[in-house]
């Protein structure tokens, strides 16, 4: 007894707290607070003295009106200036006092002189790093102007900017940058050409609800991903970019249903290895198949909602992950010829009907979209046909809402053959559970009789 | 499932760790050595222990494996869960990730004392972290009135 508390003792001593964060170097320190807004991180100095001026060389500034009450606009203001006006000295006195990266998030109630010494400030310390989003105080009020100060810095390497208007009068050149993000930006089709034609170095760029495009031109031989989310007017996108690697489409939140007689160019792309398509209206049976056949070097393939996809065919040698998401209600066919495909992923209901030629499959994920009326005779035999689709896979994982979409009913196992006897592993994911475990491994058995694992899980994330 | 060649990596407490190279890549430190062609026999990384090593190991093997356009909600949650450690290893884990160079594993480990730091008092950060606040009373009301349009 004596010894045992003794030992007790002798852990407590050696579990005295250690203040681990104040040893930790500067960068680390500094990567850490970057994650914080600005008030916060000069809250942190009446911590102790090793927090006193750590403010004063943290590379990144962030500033945002929600940390302040929202009637208190004006000691906002009075903070960002101050907070400025003392890093503006520090500078000159502690050589590694540097900015790099300055965010701004703000309501916008009109005027521009302040923000335009705020930015001037940014821009004269070199930051690589840009984000500024200023969203107007209601719905009609105009959008700020950005700066042409902002689009002369050289040292801007990743720029995002929302909410703002950019002008054509200002004469653009980022001779570093590399990542460009504009959402809810106001710029014609000629403004972007000019923006795209200062900036010789940019290998991403990302474009949402930009709704002033109508005809769009997209030239650039260093692009190498390009986002394109949600436009409404936009008649034309043509895309110039030898080099894009990775193409991605989104319309998913265009008010009513988006462009339909949209016309989408990559003709020019043929290095593209990602392409997604979400509630793409403008892709049909004959342009997907014309799209992929100029698209030789493609690895991975997703179309999501795409409504005018009822029949999809796509033949392609170097395809190897191919996720197709299909809108609810509509018939699709599919056929698929794609020898290298290594990862299939299907989410949907059973309106699908799926034919697949790829030896080399290694995982296949179903998520079946079902309904608890869904399940009679007519709709296990669909299943059990596309499941035997899908033999030629060694992983197979099933997601379904309940566990009776795959508990096959008795006089179904007895007459069908199993549809995946080539699968070895076997995942079960089910949304919802209802105690008939043991019944599901044993329609597991039945689906697979040659399965190596098989697990069986509750699923928290069904979407 | 394999992807590509085998790499040694050796802690700093002698133990071996056979990782595919793909893995070991997630480690912009590692894989320039692999690149600088140095990785025939063991990487030694002498700052970095056996069991902070077994658990960088674990996160780069998970961000490997998970295909890339599915599952972002099962990673995120399966990220929520890696860090929740007690604030010693959470710590040895920022420094190996640092040290390592593995971006996403440094911005998460950061984000999480980030968020431990957030909305708390000064009393209250003190407290979590440990932190002895050695001011005298009059250099803390002078810190205090330096930076009072922060505190108001």
């Amino acid at each position: 007894m004596a010894t045992k508390r003794a030992r007790k003792t002798q852990n407590q001593s050696s579990t005295i707290p250690v203040d681990r964060i104040s040893k930790l170097p500067d960068p680390v320190i500094h990567h850490i607070l970057s994650f914080l807004p600005t008030v916060d991180v000069v809250r942190l100095s009446i911590l102790a003295k090793r927090w006193r001026r750590i403010w004063y060389s943290i590379p990144s500034l962030s500033f945002s009106d929600s940390d302040f009450s929202i009637n208190d606009r004006k000691l906002f203001y009075k903070f960002v200036d101050e907070c400025l006006r003392i890093r503006k000295t520090s500078m000159r006195f502690i050589s590694d006092s540097v900015v790099t990266s300055f965010k701004l998030d703000i309501r916008y109630y009109g005027g521009s002189v302040r923000f335009d010494k705020w930015l001037s400030f940014a821009v004269k310390s070199k930051i690589q790093e840009l984000e500024l989003k200023m969203k107007p105080k209601c719905t009609n009020f105009a959008y700020c102007c950005l700066p042409g100060d902002v689009l002369k810095a050289s040292s801007l390497v990743d720029v995002k900017l929302t909410c703002l208007k950019l002008e054509a009068s200002f004469a653009i050149s980022l001779p570093s940058l590399k990542s460009l993000s504009l959402a809810s930006v106001e710029l014609s089709d000629k403004v972007l050409h000019d923006v795209l034609l200062g900036c010789p170095s940019l290998e991403k760029l990302v474009l949402k609800e930009c709704f002033d495009f109508v005809n769009l031109q997209i030239s650039s031989s260093s692009l190498l991903f390009l986002e394109i989310i949600s436009f409404e007017k936009c008649r034309r996108i043509q895309v110039e970019a030898i080099n894009l690697q990775s193409f991605l489409y989104d319309a998913e939140f265009t008010r009513g249903i988006g462009p339909i007689g949209l016309i989408v160019n990559l003709t020019t792309c043929r290095k593209i290895r990602n392409l997604s398509l979400s509630y793409a209206f403008w892709i049909e049976e004959k342009s997907l198949e014309d799209l992929i056949l100029g698209l030789p070097l493609l690895e991975s393939l997703a179309l999501h909602k795409c409504y005018n996809l009822r029949r999809i065919k796509i033949i392609s040698q170097g395809l190897l992950c191919f996720t197709f998401n299909k809108f609810y209600s509509v018939d699709v066919e599919a056929s698929i010829e794609a020898p290298n495909l290594v990862f299939f992923s299907y989410k949907g209901d059973r309106k699908f009907s799926l034919s697949l030629n790829s030896q080399n499959l290694l995982e296949c994920k179903i998520i079946v979209q079902e309904w608890s009326n869904d399940h009679d005779l007519n709709w296990y035999i669909n299943f059990i046909d596309f499941l035997s689709t899908l033999n030629c896979s060694k992983n197979l994982s099933l997601h379904v809402y309940s566990q009776e979409a795959l508990i096959f009913p008795e006089v179904l196992r007895r007459i069908c053959r199993s549809p995946c006897p080539h699968v070895k592993h076997l995942k079960i994911k089910t949304r919802r559970r209802m105690g008939r475990e043991s019944a599901l491994r044993y329609a597991s058995q039945w689906i697979s009789p040659s399965l190596e694992t098989l697990s069986i899980e509750q699923w928290k994330y069904y979407v | 499932m394999s992807y590509g060649r085998k790499i040694t990596l050796k802690s700093s407490d002698g133990e071996t760790f056979e990782v595919d190279e793909a893995v070991g890549s997630e480690s912009q430190t590692i894989k320039h050595m692999i690149e600088d062609d140095c990785a025939d026999n063991a990487i030694p990384l002498p700052n970095v222990t056996s069991k902070m090593l077994s658990k960088v190991i674990e996160y780069c093997k998970k961000h490997v494996e998970t295909p890339k356009p599915d599952d972002n909600d099962e990673l995120k949650a399966w990220d929520a869960d890696f860090v929740k450690v007690d604030q010693a290893t959470l710590f040895d884990i920022i420094l190996a990730a640092n040290y390592l160079n593995i971006n996403s594993l440094l911005d998460l480990t950061c984000q999480t004392v980030a968020d431990m730091i957030k909305d708390k008092t000064p009393e209250e950060i003190r407290k979590t972290f440990h932190i002895k606040n050695d001011f005298t009373p009059e250099a803390e009301e002078e810190v205090r009135k330096e930076n009072q349009w922060a505190f108001e």
